[in-house]
């Protein structure tokens, strides 16, 4: 095992939505797209979740191309970790789903935006590697 | 012309950039980057990107000579996509580190008025040595957070 | 084991340990026999010493489950005690409607990201209860039996994140938490229930206790009467007086009709107190029904040359039950004659003004003091009062006069000045008859 890999449970801060990650991902003819993320969300020791509100290129190209890598800050330390994920399937009911539907419904209701904002799916991705960058 | 011509002060700002590469399995590597100079001559980007960061960038390179830019601005999130054609690297200039630790100044004095740590960032991203990364700008993308996002921007368009 | 491992699980020990720890004082806490407020204050304040929580609230919610209140809260001035969220409202709304907990953190810049996506406009944020610039919260709900019993809420101005052991152990906390509130909560309801019988038991008692008093005193006089009564007929009969005997008879006849009166009154009073009084309401026509009435009375005004009118329309009706009515006027007209002097008048006068009768009761008599009218519907306190003439009565007439007014969905004033006279004001439903 490459000493460098770490756990998600040891990252647990980054996967709070703190600082935006970046994510990027290539479409199948090679064209690579970076952009931001509000938060990766915590499913299991090996799985992870982004959440679909809008189809955009990141989504297009991830169910052509399953591979996303994501870089992560962590809000207390400031350390970067890059993060490789596949992904695997999207959910839209199940309590992955419900807790981050709830998360954002809590935001938007704050800002009576609620008309707005609405989860269309949860993207589970599998976690292939984190490496402290 | 690719870019438009009222992106020349947008990309001035201290805004937050990353790049991204991929190899030909379709492995994508982004790769955070500390300033950039366009000239809107010939639509060249060029990247300064620490060294520390660069090590599958430019294997990535040397299959797939693609590179992506985006750069968001902080406040309003308003942000675009250059897409193009990889033309060569070297080592910053001396002026060209001076204007990254003034880019990052700005940069994280923003993020510290979000309530973020300044010096945090400066730990995450200042990476001496830094490496320039030219590419052509063959493609502009909105990358603004709205609905619709995504759009090619024509020369012409706002 | 390498050093890395073995100090791993050192600070897991450790802060299983710390958790432990809190558990036991929170149970500790839960287990006293203090209020309520006073148990959650000490817990949240518990909470803050071992978790860094605070800032933190717990709410209650409302029986109809639209409003959660502020019943404790650490880390804020007292004035958020008692405010409330809405079900749905924010995040504590949230939890409370969902029954799950939610955890947020980066949230000013998460909204400024929603305000700026939404092209809105500016930020509109819904006013929180809390910290207005909160950047991280928690809201759990407190179940009993899957019942929503309270909403735990703690916030942070910094970007302090509880880990998943962190929320499992909050959300651990949760459950005794939840049973001892509302265990808490029933007791308070029961206290209050018991309070509640507790007075309706000692008004019945005092009642009772009136209605003693009433048999004891007041029926005797009457009875007495007609025991000297009894002898002084026997006298006259065995002296042969016989004029005398006639004198004896009105006397009798007076003293029946008192008695009669002060029986009325304390059937009608006793039927009252017990809800026994069955209302049946009809139309009246006014006039005829208080000239009925007071032609009982006649003999006692033509006895105290009292000058009686009625200037009451033949038109005028009210709507009402005749019983209870009846009761409210031979109150009134009795009580007016007794406390009015020899050669006094009294005045009934009737006028109809938007669907109600305005009865007006005038009379020149003794009036009464502001002790006295103050107390005029009382029943505690309430003393008989000799008439003018000496005539008597129970306490109970203006009582009964009250409360049988409101029984028909009327109301009932008075104004007096001792000395000028009394003048009492009925307002009834107008009665008509159907087209």
């Amino acid at each position: 095992m490459n000493k460098s890999q770490v756990k998600l449970e040891e990252i647990m801060p980054a996967l709070q939505g703190v600082i935006p990650s970046i994510v990027a991902t290539s479409s199948l003819d090679h064209i690579p797209n970076v952009t931001y993320i509000s938060q990766i969300y915590y499913v299991d020791t090996n799985h992870v979740a982004l959440s679909y509100q809008f189809f955009n290129k990141t989504i297009k190209n991830v169910r052509e191309n399953p591979v996303l890598v994501a870089i992560l800050t962590c809000p207390v330390h400031y350390s970067l970790y890059k993060m490789t994920l596949r992904y695997q399937e999207s959910q839209t009911s199940g309590e992955i789903f419900d807790n981050m539907s709830m998360q954002l419904d809590a935001l938007a209701i704050s800002q009576k935006k609620e008309h707005i904002f609405k989860l269309r799916a949860a993207d589970i991705y599998e976690v292939i590697s984190i490496i402290h960058v | 012309m690719v870019v438009p011509a009222w992106h020349v002060e947008f990309l001035k700002q201290p805004l937050s950039l990353w790049i991204a590469t991929t190899n030909m399995e379709n492995v994508p590597e982004p790769a955070k980057c500390t300033g950039i100079s366009f000239d809107p001559e010939t639509d060249t980007f060029t990247c300064f990107v620490p060294s520390k960061f660069t090590v599958k960038t430019f294997k990535d390179l040397k299959e797939n000579p693609i590179m992506t830019l985006v750069g968001v601005e902080l406040h309003t999130y308003e942000g675009y996509q250059y897409k193009g054609q990889y033309l060569f690297q070297r080592e910053c200039t001396q002026k060209e580190i001076d204007y990254q630790y003034k880019y990052m100044k700005e940069f994280t004095d923003i993020l510290e008025s979000f309530g973020y740590s300044g010096p945090g960032y400066w730990k995450a991203y200042i990476h001496p040595p830094f490496i320039a990364l030219s590419f052509k700008a063959t493609q502009v993308f909105d990358q603004s957070p709205k609905v619709g996002t995504g759009g090619e921007i024509k020369t012409g368009q706002s | 084991m390498s050093a890395l491992e073995t100090e791993k699980l050192s600070s897991l020990l450790a802060e299983s340990n710390r958790k432990m720890e809190i558990f036991r004082k929170v149970s500790f806490e839960l287990n006293k026999l203090v209020s309520l407020p006073e148990k959650l204050q000490t817990i949240l304040a518990i909470l803050d010493e071992q978790f860094g929580m605070a800032n933190s609230l717990i709410l209650i919610p409302d029986d109809e489950r639209q409003m959660l209140t502020v019943f404790a809260g650490h880390g804020y001035d007292s004035s958020i005690i008692g405010q409330q969220v809405a079900f749905g409202q924010g995040l504590i709304g949230l939890a409370a409607v969902r029954k799950r907990h939610i955890n947020l953190t980066g949230i000013r810049r998460k909204q400024h990201y929603l305000a700026t996506v939404s092209n809105e406009g500016d930020l509109n944020f819904v006013k929180p209860i809390g910290l207005t610039d909160a950047e991280s919260q928690v809201a759990i709900p407190l179940l009993a039996n899957d019942e929503l019993v309270a909403v735990l809420m703690a916030e942070s101005r910094s970007f302090c994140v509880y880990d998943q052991s962190d929320e499992n152990f909050l959300i651990t906390l949760a459950q005794p938490l939840a049973v001892s509130i509302q265990n808490s909560m029933l007791y308070d309801s029961m206290e209050k229930k018991i309070k509640e019988r507790t007075a309706e038991l000692q008004h019945l008692n005092k009642t009772k206790d009136k209605f003693f008093s009433i048999i004891s005193h007041d029926l005797r006089g009457p009875v007495t009467s007609f025991q000297s009564l009894a002898r002084l007929f026997s006298y006259y009969n065995q002296e042969g007086q016989s004029d005398k005997i006639e004198d004896l008879c009105s006397k009798v006849e007076q003293s029946v009709d008192t008695l009669n009166h002060l029986l009325d009154n304390l059937l009608d009073w006793s039927l009252s107190q017990t809800n026994g009084i069955q209302c049946s309401f009809e139309i009246i026509p006014l006039r005829e029904f208080i000239q009925t009435i007071a032609d009982i009375y006649l003999p006692n005004v033509t006895a105290k040359e009292i000058e009686f009118t009625l200037e009451v329309n033949d038109g005028i009706c009210i709507r009402g039950d005749r019983h209870t009515l009846a009761t409210v006027f031979r109150n009134l007209i009795s009580n007016a004659i007794k406390f009015t002097p020899r050669r006094g008048s009294i005045r009934i006068l009737a006028a109809v003004e938007n669907e109600k009768v305005r009865i007006e009761l005038r009379d020149t008599g003794v009036g009464m003091d502001c002790g006295r009218l103050l107390n005029a519907f009382q029943l505690q306190g309430q003393r008989s009062t000799f008439g003018t003439e000496k005539e008597k009565g129970t306490g109970l007439g203006l009582v009964l006069v009250k409360e049988f007014t409101e029984l028909n969905e009327g109301t009932i004033t008075i104004q007096s000045d001792p000395g000028t006279g009394t003048l009492v004001t009925l307002l009834l439903p107008q009665g008509t008859s159907p087209r």
